[in-house]
């Protein structure tokens, strides 16, 4: 088994608004080893943004980190805990060894400075002495496996179309040699053919640098040909975690069953697939009970009583597998 | 009948709204004294006699403000004055309202040359420094009355309004129901009555309030500047008259009769700008929800 | 544009003149015959060729020679001071611009600055101060805050002057005591402005910053280690002040439309002080100087504020 890179332990994040709280992200936990891609699925509010900020400490007021541990593993060994860091200790770790393409990247960069003014302002924080001309060599060489143009580096943002601003981020996601990337829907606002242009570059760029990816989005078609693991997020909880291809062919809770029933495909019939019905529950006001047991087919059968109690943890179910369902057994012999 | 209940239950909301505001709460209060001032004041207070035995007195129990350089009551004259303050602030208000809103809305909706040209005109009423073009005019102008006095001082304050009703007017002309109503072959006339106001009004009304304040500070300059010889009370001539003739500036006992109209001018601007934040959201339906 | 609005002006100071009650010709050629002591019909042609305007051709002629004499620079002399009303305007507008740049670079720089901080911090002291502050000085205008500044500051505590644009006691030219001279007497009209304008400055720039804060630009200029003063000055600041700068213009124009009674208060000689002793005194020549020098820097202002925008913003630049 490779070495492990980041062990997230019981984070969970909370918003308080109208004197109310709001658990956006519930006691995860996940693990993720050097160098594979780890998938987070979930629907639009399930919470993964909200896990991938609450792992780079980057959660704004209302929203502060309620509990939990982010432990990340460095190339020369030992172990930090990031969350006790202060925000000028975290800031030293940020670019240097944890990146992060955010979703809406189309946004991301400063309208009045020019793309290599990004570069360079980038490099010269963590490291004022570097020289303008090596950052500036260095950003020319991602750009090109970007496969993007030097030009780019004269132009303002506003100058380039929305696939080519997203190359340019994972680009300048690299320039200090990161160790993880975090990738928050980084191709959702684009149009198909430069969603697979971007992710055939993505895995390029990992096989090439060795790189770990954490890649979040609510789209299945697209993750199963990127991710080795695959966490499935549902109400700010983690419901199951495995190798993709496993969840994909057996899954062990009825949400990902499910979602997985939701991804059309060319070579069947599409009268054959069904979204889940229901919505997810109102994150300020969850029912006392397992928080998909209103959408949950087993559930309706009276295979399962799902119940709250048993759902706060996590159960193996296969190899490498967990499942926050406890009556998987019952459910999936069926 | 039925008209006449949603009128009524329609100002109870509306008080509601800014009721519930305590910055407008505020500026409601203030607005309603002075009206009820400027309505019922003159009515009950008798014609100030001039008593020169009396001169410049300072505050005492007959006189709450003192007196001013004739040996009038100061507070008298403020009461008798807020008629005029308002009145001319009104009418500048209302002429400028008027402007603005026919050629805003005969712009926006003519469109074309109409709104080109109107668009031009209404341009460089803007780039126009106002004041100066409002004391050249205090020339020509006889401003003997506030009516007069307000219509000169609208003259050159309707064009930012007019422009921003024009462009209401085309983010409108483009809805639904607009578009409807022309395919129904609803006049145009009315469709600027029963569609096109009703969605303006509040804007409209904030609007008013603040060229009312722009009007008092531009009246009481022009009569500090003595340009206008203003006939009657109004509490721009008491400060003109405090500052020229009395000396408050040099540390004389009249700086009570300096202040009075001063202060009043505050609380009035005061007012106004508490009020005014409230107003657009008691009055725009899409803010109100 | 702009070349519409002087001639609009220059047209509206044409029928100001026209329907003066009387005959400006004659009322002018009467008092230069008495203070000249020439006859009465010499005095006429110099009064036409001063006032620019002939009653005894049509209408469209009188105004096409009017505009053409302004033109051509043809002000005409002042009736009160007797001299070319384009000397004393050249000589009004350096008091009146060094008083409006420096009032309104103080306010703006100070008003971006604090607007900048206090979205920064979300001080909720901070916002309340500045609600005051904008209700009490949003509310009085500014050349009533003019008298009390005089009051408190040279009349009562006697610290600043507060008549004329510099002490008798020095001379004009560049020594130390002139400068220091004028700036003393500078700081009180200086200060009426900067009370006045300030709050609506800050107020202007926190709603700026706040939407920039909310950008999706900062929050990844974070996420990339960048220092809190790199994100604080070319991410908000540059960002949240480009929006501003075209209201620079405005505020100009609107500050060099009340400079007639806070140049007057303080006895000032710029151009409003000119300006509203020229009306009060009937001196059309004087007035219509004044008034198109008024016209003129306001609309260039605004014209440079277009431009200085459109080299600050990438988004225009390239066209």
């Amino acid at each position: 088994m490779s070495d492990l890179i980041l062990e997230v332990k019981n984070l969970s994040v909370e918003f308080v608004m109208h004197d109310r709280k709001v658990r956006a992200c519930d006691n995860v936990s996940l693990t993720i080893k050097r160098g594979e891609i780890v998938g987070i699925i979930g629907e639009s509010g399930s919470g993964k943004t909200t896990l991938t900020s609450g792992i780079l400490n980057l959660i704004r007021a209302p929203g502060r980190i309620a509990s939990g541990e982010v432990i990340y593993y460095p190339r020369e060994g030992g172990s930090i805990d990031l969350l006790k860091l202060s925000e000028a200790e975290f800031a030293k770790h940020r670019w240097t060894n944890l990146t992060s393409v955010f979703q809406a990247a189309q946004n991301v960069m400063n309208p009045s400075l020019k793309i290599k003014e990004h570069f360079v302002e980038t490099a010269h924080a963590h490291d004022p002495n570097l020289k303008e001309e090596e950052i500036l060599a260095k950003a020319r060489k991602l750009l090109s496996q970007v496969r993007l143009e030097e030009r780019v580096l004269d132009c303002y943002p506003h100058q380039l179309s929305g696939g080519m601003k997203q190359r340019t981020i994972i680009a300048l996601s690299l320039i200090l040699d990161p160790d993880i990337l975090f990738l928050d829907e980084p191709t959702t606002a684009l149009d198909v053919i430069t969603q697979w242009y971007i992710l055939d570059i993505l895995k390029q760029v990992q096989k090439e640098y060795g790189l770990t990816m954490v890649f979040s989005t609510h789209d299945v078609s697209i993750i199963g040909s990127v991710v080795d693991r695959l966490a499935v997020m549902y109400a700010g909880e983690v419901v199951e975690f495995g190798p993709v291809l496993d969840l994909f062919k057996r899954p062990t809770h009825p949400y990902t069953a499910g979602l997985m029933q939701a991804i059309p495909s060319l070579r069947d019939d599409i009268t054959q697939r069904k979204a889940i019905p229901g919505h997810p529950p109102d994150p300020s006001n969850l029912p006392d009970a397992c928080r998909f047991a209103a959408r949950c087919w087993a559930h309706a059968a009276g295979l399962c009583e799902g119940a709250r109690e048993q759902t706060t943890r996590l159960y193996n179910s296969r190899d490498g597998q967990v499942t926050r369902c406890y009556s998987w057994e019952k459910v999936f012999t069926k | 009948m039925k008209r006449n209940k949603n009128t009524t239950s329609g100002i109870r909301a509306f008080i509601s709204v800014i009721w519930r505001n305590p910055l407008s709460r505020v500026g409601f209060i203030l607005l309603v004294l002075f009206l009820l001032m400027a309505i019922l004041g003159p009515e009950l207070i008798p014609a100030l006699k001039s008593n020169y035995a009396n001169r410049l007195k300072p505050p005492s129990a007959d006189h709450w403000l003192g007196t001013d350089l004739a040996g009038k009551d100061t507070l008298a004259q403020l009461v008798l004055g807020s008629r005029d303050v308002l009145l001319v602030a009104a009418y500048a208000g209302v002429f400028a309202i008027s402007f603005a809103t026919i050629i805003g809305v005969v712009a926006g909706l003519q469109g074309g040359a109409v709104d080109n040209a109107l668009m031009l005109f209404t341009n460089v009423i803007l780039t126009t420094p106002t004041f100066p073009m409002t004391m050249i005019l205090s020339m020509v102008i006889r401003t003997s009355n506030s009516l007069v006095f307000g219509l000169m001082l609208s003259l050159f304050s309707w064009a930012g309004l007019a422009k921003a009703i024009r462009s209401q007017v085309l983010t409108l002309k483009h809805r639904e129901f607009i578009e409807a109503s022309r395919i129904m072959g609803i006049s145009k006339v009315n469709i600027i009555l029963y569609d096109v106001l009703p969605n303006i009004v509040s804007y409209i009304a904030v609007n008013f309030i603040s060229i009312m304040r722009n009007a008092i500070t531009a009246s009481v300059g022009l009569m500090v500047l003595g340009l206008v010889p203003f006939q009657g009370n109004h509490w721009g001539v008491m400060i003109t008259v405090a500052i020229s003739q009395t000396g408050a500036l040099m540390g004389s006992g009249s700086m009570v009769y300096f202040l009075a109209p001063v202060v009043c001018l505050m609380l009035f601007q005061l007012g106004c700008y508490f009020f005014a934040t409230g107003l657009d959201e008691a009055l725009n339906p899409r803010l109100r929800s | 544009m702009s070349l519409v609005t002087v001639l609009f002006a220059m047209v509206v100071m044409f029928v100001v003149i026209q329907s003066m009650p009387g005959n400006p010709v004659e009322t002018l050629a009467a008092e230069i015959a008495k203070s000249e002591n020439i006859e009465l019909s010499l005095a006429t042609q110099k009064a036409i060729s001063v006032l620019n305007y002939n009653p005894n051709i049509p209408v469209y002629e009188r105004l096409a020679n009017y505009v053409g004499g302004i033109a051509r620079g043809n002000l005409g002399d002042s009736l009160i001071y007797h001299k070319p009303v384009l000397s004393l305007v050249l000589g009004a507008l350096p008091w009146t611009l060094l008083v409006l740049t420096i009032s309104l670079s103080l306010s703006f720089s100070v008003g971006v600055l604090l607007g900048i901080f206090i979205a920064w911090k979300r001080s909720r002291w901070l916002n309340s101060v500045l609600t005051v502050w904008q209700s009490v000085f949003g509310s009085i205008p500014d050349y009533i805050v003019a008298y009390l500044l005089i009051f408190l500051f040279a009349v009562t505590l006697g610290w600043l002057p507060s008549r004329g644009p510099y002490s008798s006691s020095v001379t004009p030219g560049p020594n130390l005591g002139f400068v220091l001279s004028v700036v003393q007497h500078a700081i009180l009209p200086v200060l009426a402005y900067f009370l006045t304008t300030v709050a609506s400055w800050t107020i202007g720039m926190r709603a700026n910053a706040q939407t920039v804060l909310g950008e999706d630009y900062v929050a990844y200029a974070q996420a990339r280690g960048l220092s809190q003063r790199r994100i604080l000055t070319s991410y908000v600041g540059r960002n949240s002040i480009l929006p501003m700068i075209t209201s620079l213009a405005i505020a100009f124009g609107f500050m060099f439309g009340g400079s007639p009674l806070i140049e007057n208060l303080f006895l000032y000689p710029g151009v409003g002080y000119y300006l509203s002793t020229a009306l009060s005194r009937r001196d059309f020549p004087l007035m219509q100087g004044m008034y198109f020098i008024m016209i003129v820097v306001v609309v260039l202002s605004g014209l440079l504020a277009e431009k200085v925008y459109t080299i600050l913003n990438p988004r225009l630049r390239e066209k």
